[in-house]
């Protein structure tokens, strides 16, 4: 070996060295940077999980009252008077002694306020039955084991919102909702000359927002029937969908485990269930691929119990203002007007209590 | 050839070049690495940073579902809330009385005094609800005193655990469309209200009356016996099942020794937590109709001869020590232009002048206060200096879990502080959360405030096993369920 190659091998090392130096600090960087975004993606798959409590605490205040649409068949939605019935039961103890001629048993009895009932009555105010009336105020669950929850090709849970049943909510953004509106952006001179057909109505001739009819939303096909809008286009927007769920379990009358999710199972708790819903395809009909998609999942478990009481607790002022026990106002500054939160109600019921669970239940 | 000639060697001149060239090539890569160490370094600062703000995140919201700084199932150390009396507290008797034997928020029910036990023959602290079908009618109206209400409640014999929502008596018993206004007291409980064993809910023109049973309806009334009819502004309400000679006699709402018990157990945050929604929480009236107020053991007397009005009966009586820490007004005088008393408090007008309530309360962990003063100001909120709502701030500044969750770190790090506060303001419970940090290098400051949904007190203590650790829940009514704090 000469000096020259001598040289050259020295350069060569220091080069070397200097670009490895250089080379392991990017991929330090480059690493940790990295590992960073996971973290943060975690992170936020936990924040978009925790938003689902939120989701899904609202939909059990609400879905008792509003009601479903599909159960008793007759093309109308019938809403409900919440997860157990205020009303307490008492009309259905006088239909069922009507009816029946005796007295109800026990679990009959117990089973009269369990609600949601529907808001429409099968039975005329004698008592009799009509069509399709079995005694009691409309319910809208039946008990009836319909589901196949763990793939053995059984059905063994009943439909939601029976007790024992499950609602999977999976997020995803519609192609076009019902009833879809669309922020047209939309000038409205007012026109200043009487001969102007428009004189006198400002802001009238292009009202905003208008209703998505007539065209496509998102790639979805136009409405252009009133049956088309208002029913919207439910499916899923591409690339919307696989992202956050929750989905509820009904434990007790008004009791539930509510499970948040951020990931792409679509609510699915394990593959049996998947097979239990013939929902393969949503996985490409792979277990391996569904259960990695749930291993990245973050998923948070909750019990609650849902009041019927539609206010917070508040310390209430009621008196007697000569005719009738009311808020008092004695003809002073009333104590509604003056602690304004004291009027606010809402429609759906109070969640009583919340309990995060450090590990799943047995069903959820 | 000469060996002087074999030596290929350097000028000085290319020596100085090289070197100069050399020290150039070396002043660039020192150069470049230097400036990619520091590039990584700040990256490393502002990922630790990061890093740190997201701890705090999780840790905040963690915190907001598990209670651990508050109350910590693996560190018996850090469990100083389950403390059953004051007096077992460091030794300092803040309260002494025996019926103001408190318990803090996360006792075990089964370690409190016999007074408080539920257990059979007890007569129960507890939340839950007394069977009036087992007093008659003059046990309902002697309880002047405190050891007669506690024998009174023992005689109820309370039910020992909390309702289940598929209890009658846990539900909303009022029209859900009710107006924002007067008439929704018939929609809620009527926590104090139900010391009869047959309350009937209004009559007649008298929508939202609570009469003292079926019997006194105005003669020519129609009355169905044991069946409740409530009227409306908008018509009858629809019939309710107190009563109903068909179903077992269920007349249970929430009174006001319940109440006393559960701030007796838990404090006012807590007895808030296991309160029906809706609760009722004060009812007065004016001078003419406090006025008509049967007094204790006025009550026959006063139906006799004609002078009490009889509806009022069973609605009306709040114990003080009740209202005076779980209600938060304190403008009672210009709300009843000083003629109003607080039912239970008799002649007493409350008002600013006599009444010092605080319209806010908050929990917070035993930190470099005494926890004598702790203690005292958990227990009794409202006791402080009158205060407004709006003022609220300062106190939560002052009522903050705070921890500091790198209490030792690199001198370059940022310094991360985290702290998580829970209120109840006018009924309704808040958390805040803050997570602060401070960036070493620029000494900026930045934090994140959040507030959020999680779990509440009373699940906090059903997360907690009655004899230590946590709870397993396996499932409702699942007999491998671990006893937690709730259960006797």
């Amino acid at each position: 070996m000469n000096r020259s190659s001598a040289r050259s091998g020295v350069i060569l090392i220091i080069t070397a060295a200097l670009a490895a130096i250089l080379a392991t600090l990017c991929l330090t960087f480059i690493a940790r940077a990295n590992n960073a975004g996971a973290d943060s993606a975690w992170i936020g798959r936990y924040t978009q999980a925790r938003v689902m409590l939120h989701a899904g605490l609202s939909y059990v205040q609400e879905c008792a009252r509003i009601g479903w649409d599909t159960r008793l068949g007759d093309g109308d939605n019938h809403e409900g008077f919440g997860w157990v019935d205020v009303r307490g039961g008492i009309r259905d103890r006088a239909r069922f002694v009507t009816v029946h001629g005796r007295n109800p048993s026990g679990a009959e009895a117990a089973a009269f306020p369990l609600g949601p009932r529907s808001q429409f009555d099968r039975e005329g105010e004698d008592g009799t039955a009509l069509a399709g009336g079995d005694g009691i105020w409309d319910r809208l669950w039946d008990p009836a084991l319909v589901e196949d929850g763990d793939g053995d090709g059984l059905a063994d849970r009943p439909a939601w919102p029976a007790v024992g049943s499950v609602a999977r909510a999976p997020m995803f953004r519609m192609r076009r909702p019902p009833f879809a509106i669309e922020p047209v952006v939309a000038p409205n001179p007012i026109a200043n000359n009487p001969a102007d057909p428009a004189f006198g109505l400002p802001l009238l001739l292009h009202p905003d927002p208008l209703p998505a009819f007539g065209r496509g939303v998102a790639g979805g096909a136009p409405a252009t029937r009133w049956a088309d809008w208002s029913a919207g286009e439910r499916s899923a927007l591409p690339g919307s969908e696989g992202r956050a769920w929750f989905r509820v379990y009904r434990d007790g009358p008004a009791t539930f485990v509510v499970t948040c999710g951020c990931g792409g199972s679509e609510g699915f708790r394990d593959w049996p269930e998947v097979l239990g819903a013939q929902a393969e395809d949503l996985f490409q009909r792979d277990q391996r691929m569904f259960e990695d998609i749930v291993a990245n999942e973050v998923r948070l478990w909750y019990r609650i119990e849902w009041s019927p009481a539609v206010n917070g607790n508040e310390p209430q002022t009621i008196g007697w203002n000569g005719s009738q026990l009311s808020v008092v106002t004695g003809g002073k500054p009333d104590h509604v007007s003056k602690w304004p939160w004291a009027r606010i109600v809402n429609q759906g019921g109070t969640i009583q209590w919340i309990q995060r669970l450090r590990a799943p239940p047995e069903l959820w | 050839m000469t060996p002087f000639q074999h030596r290929r060697g350097f000028t000085a001149l290319e020596l100085l070049i090289a070197i100069a060239i050399g020290s150039l090539v070396l002043m660039v890569a020192y150069s470049a690495v230097r400036m990619a160490t520091a590039t990584i370094s700040a990256a490393r600062r502002m990922d630790v940073q990061n890093q740190a703000m997201r701890s705090g995140f999780l840790v905040a919201n963690e915190e907001l579902d598990f209670w651990t700084a508050l109350d910590d199932p693996d560190d018996p150390a850090r469990q100083r809330l389950r403390a059953v009396s004051v007096q077992q507290l460091d030794g300092k008797a803040v309260h002494t009385a025996p019926e103001q034997t408190y318990g803090l928020p996360f006792v075990a029910l089964k370690d409190l005094p016999p007074e408080n036990q539920w257990a059979a023959g007890g007569s129960g602290f507890n939340l839950l609800a007394a069977d009036p079908t087992l007093l008659t009618d003059a046990q309902f109206r002697d309880d002047a005193s405190t050891g007669e209400l506690f024998r009174l409640d023992r005689a109820r014999g309370f039910d020992a655990r909390p309702y289940q929502a598929d209890d009658p008596r846990r539900w909303y018993r009022g029209c859900m469309f009710e107006p924002g206004h007067l008439d929704r007291e018939v929609g809620r409980y009527g926590m104090f209200s139900n010391r009869h064993a047959d309350p009937v809910l209004g009559y007649g023109d008298h929508p939202g009356v609570i009469r003292r049973d079926s019997d006194d309806h105005p003669v020519g009334e129609t009355d169905v016996p044991g069946v409740v009819q409530i009227t409306g502004p908008y018509g009858p309400y629809p019939p309710m099942a107190w009563g109903d000679p068909g179903l077992p006699a269920r007349t249970f709402t929430w009174h006001e020794h319940q109440v006393l018990y559960g701030l007796q157990a838990f404090g006012s945050y807590g007895t808030m937590d296991y309160l029906p929604a809706n609760a009722v929480l004060r009812i007065h009236g004016t001078q003419a109709w406090c006025a008509k107020l049967p007094l204790e053991g006025d009550y026959a007397a006063g139906v006799a001869n004609g002078t009490i009005n009889a509806p009022v009966d069973g609605w009306v009586r709040i114990d003080e020590r009740v209202d005076h820490r779980i209600t938060g007004y304190n403008d009672y005088g210009s709300c009843f232009n000083g003629y109003g008393r607080v039912v239970g408090q008799r002649s007493q007008a409350l008002t600013r002048a006599n009444a010092t309530v605080r319209d806010w309360h908050s929990l917070r962990v035993p930190g470099s206060d005494s926890l004598q003063d702790l203690v005292s100001d958990y227990r009794n909120p409202f006791a402080g200096p009158e205060s407004h709502h709006f003022v609220y701030k300062g106190e939560i500044r002052n009522n903050t879990w705070v921890e500091n969750l790198l209490p030792q770190p690199p001198p370059d790090w940022p310094r991360l502080r985290l702290e998580v506060m829970r209120g109840l303001l006018r009924g309704r419970f808040f958390t805040l959360a803050r997570i602060r940090w401070t960036d070493t290098a620029s000494n900026e400051e930045a934090e994140l405030v959040l507030t959020g949904i999680g779990t509440t007190l009373r699940g906090a203590r059903q997360q907690r096993a009655r004899d230590g650790g946590w709870a397993a829940w396996y499932g409702r009514n699942d007999t491998r369920n671990t006893p937690t704090l709730d259960q006797p």
